[in-house]
């Protein structure tokens, strides 16, 4: 399945790739089930500390560094440390994901997460899907073998994921950028999921306005 | 519904006061409703569009019109058909501007057999609540002011026109149903000036072996039409409850969502800009916003799950009956050309 894509990266994320090339590729098939593969994803503590000291680290490259930073000892390089932390501490909850269904047609591929809205995009004849929201817009589009997702949301937020299948389609990673309008430097975690098959149901449901759920048992 | 009953007691009384004046009856025909449907799903999807719900749409929302036509005692025989109806005396036909459960945009357009324009505006309705809750009877409806507006316009110009008038436009509309099937008997009866108004030069005596055929003619295609416009009856009853349900929940999400975001523009966020709980606040409130289209996917996927054996029956039964109707319509218009031909090989 050819598609011709010219995405355009709108401020992304430094860390990010950009995305404004052509590219002519076959989409890649996510769909399935997966779970997420704790041995490989990244630790939270242990970017937690590399982002913090990345700070320190740009601070001291700054040349003026500590000295002339606050008095919580993050200067304009980071921000303050409750945004810095802040920042992070929401990274870690939106990263969690431990289980993703993703469904996906020639059209349209859907990612669904646990206690989460599922992100979702539309790629048929599309350069860049765009959903706006009165809350904030998503972009998505596929960069090659990556699908991208980017958020921009209210106060300066700014989530990108980059979708990734392994060669052997048994491993997916889903690297998530977050950057704030008050930290500059973004905090990255990049987690990996495996498949799994879940327990089949000998019920099968579909949902009506005036019933409910009508319910009947399957065949198998 | 006391409104409603309002309604339809002032509307019986002006009929019964205008039946006394022994004055025609116009029969109606609607044409089923344009969709306005945007052919790419994307621009479905921006202009929050539900294809599945807008094509119930094309046969519900006339098929609501009609029962206040009918309810209205007004009128003669008021038919449904898929397509224009050459020997309308009115002709009722609309585009589906804009429907959201909340707010009904219809571009209405009358136009009787004499081509005088009766209506030709979009009519817009804002959906009210206490006429549809809790009323499992077919004649409510949240819109019911709007298909009230249409029927009172429509009214007007009936009273507005003599008895004389109105025997003219029946009679052009036999003549211009002959014409179309057989144009070199017909037309000669009538003159269409230059801005479109048909006029009759003479009409035929009424043992007028052709015309006679003709009203045969009629009465067998009014057969047809008559259980075309049983099944969209049926899909009416049918669909009717779960399209008030899936328009309830549309009503109520748009009302949630203009709450919340009044709410945001009103009060701002109480947290330090970039913190924590403020990083949260933004994307809970893009969550709530997915979320909510999310479960407006869902409702249209149990809108379809519910309807569509529904509208396949429909189909079915008209494809037994006629074949794909729109195509099958225009078929049976030339099958009774082609009957009129044989039974009339004279015919110049």
């Amino acid at each position: 399945m050819p598609v011709l894509l010219l995405l355009q990266a709108c401020a992304s994320p430094e860390s990010a790739p950009r995305i404004n090339e052509e590219v002519d590729f076959d989409v890649i098939d996510l769909s399935g089930n997966w779970e997420k593969d704790y041995q490989l994803s990244d630790d939270f503590q242990t970017e937690f500390n590399l982002y913090m000291f990345d700070i320190r680290r740009r601070l001291t490259n700054q040349g003026d560094g500590l000295n002339r930073s606050s008095s919580i000892g993050i200067g304009s390089a980071g921000g303050n440390m409750e945004t810095v932390v802040g920042l992070a501490r929401f990274t870690e909850e939106i990263t969690r994901m431990p289980l993703l269904e993703i469904e996906q047609d020639r059209a349209r591929v859907q990612i669904n997460r646990e206690d989460d809205f599922a992100l979702t995009c539309e790629f048929i004849n599309r350069q860049t899907a765009i959903t706006q929201t009165p809350f904030g817009i998503e972009q998505c589009g596929w960069n090659g073998e990556q699908l991208l997702f980017q958020l921009n949301l209210t106060e300066g937020l700014r989530i990108f994921y980059q979708v990734t299948l392994s060669p052997n389609k048994q491993q997916l990673n889903i690297t998530t950028t977050v950057t704030s309008g008050q930290v500059s430097t973004p905090m990255t975690i990049s987690n990996y999921y495996r498949r799994y098959d879940p327990p089949e149901s000998d019920v099968d449901c579909i949902l009506t306005l005036t019933r409910n759920n009508v319910c009947r048992r399957g065949i198998h | 519904m006391k409104t409603f009953r309002w309604t339809i007691f002032f509307l019986v009384l002006v009929s019964a006061s205008l039946q006394a004046q022994d004055r025609p009856l116009l029969d109606i025909s609607i044409k089923a409703f344009d969709a306005n449907l945007p052919e790419s799903s994307l621009d479905q999807q921006q202009s929050g569009i539900y294809p599945a719900v807008r094509q119930a749409e094309v046969r519900y929302l006339p098929s609501f019109l009609k029962l206040m036509l009918e309810e209205s005692g007004q009128w003669g025989a008021v038919r449904l058909l898929p397509d224009l109806d050459t020997g309308a005396e009115l002709q009722l036909s609309a585009t589906i501007v804009s429907s959201d459960g909340s707010t009904l945009e219809l571009a209405i357009r009358a136009i009787d057999a004499s081509g005088r324009i009766w209506t030709d505006k979009i009519y817009t309705g804002t959906a009210v609540e206490s006429v549809s809750l809790n009323e499992p009877v077919l004649g409510t409806d949240p819109f019911l002011y709007l298909y009230t507006a249409i029927t009172g316009d429509l009214l007007m110009v009936y009273q507005s026109l003599t008895s004389q008038d109105l025997q003219g436009i029946k009679d052009i509309a036999t003549l211009r149903y002959g014409a179309a099937l057989a144009p070199d008997v017909f037309s000669p009866y009538l003159n269409q000036d230059e801005s479109g108004l048909y006029q009759l030069t003479r009409f035929p005596a009424d043992n007028d072996p052709f015309l006679m055929r003709i009203r045969e003619i009629r009465e067998h295609e009014y057969v047809f039409i008559d259980v075309v416009d049983e099944q969209y009856e049926d899909f009416f009853v049918s669909i009717k409850p779960v399209y008030d349900v899936w328009r309830r929940y549309r009503r109520e999400m748009l009302a949630s969502e203009a709450d919340k975001v009044r709410l945001e523009q009103e009060q701002g966020s109480d947290f330090r800009r970039g913190s924590y709980m403020s990083l949260r606040e933004s994307y809970n409130n893009y969550r709530w916003s997915r979320l909510q289209d999310q479960y407006l996917d869902e409702i249209n996927a149990g809108f379809i799950n519910e309807v569509l054996p529904t509208d396949i029956t429909l189909e079915d039964s008209l494809f037994h009956l006629s074949g794909t109707l729109d195509e099958q319509y225009k078929e049976w218009r030339g099958i009774l050309k082609e009957l009129y031909m044989l039974d009339n090989p004279q015919t110049p």
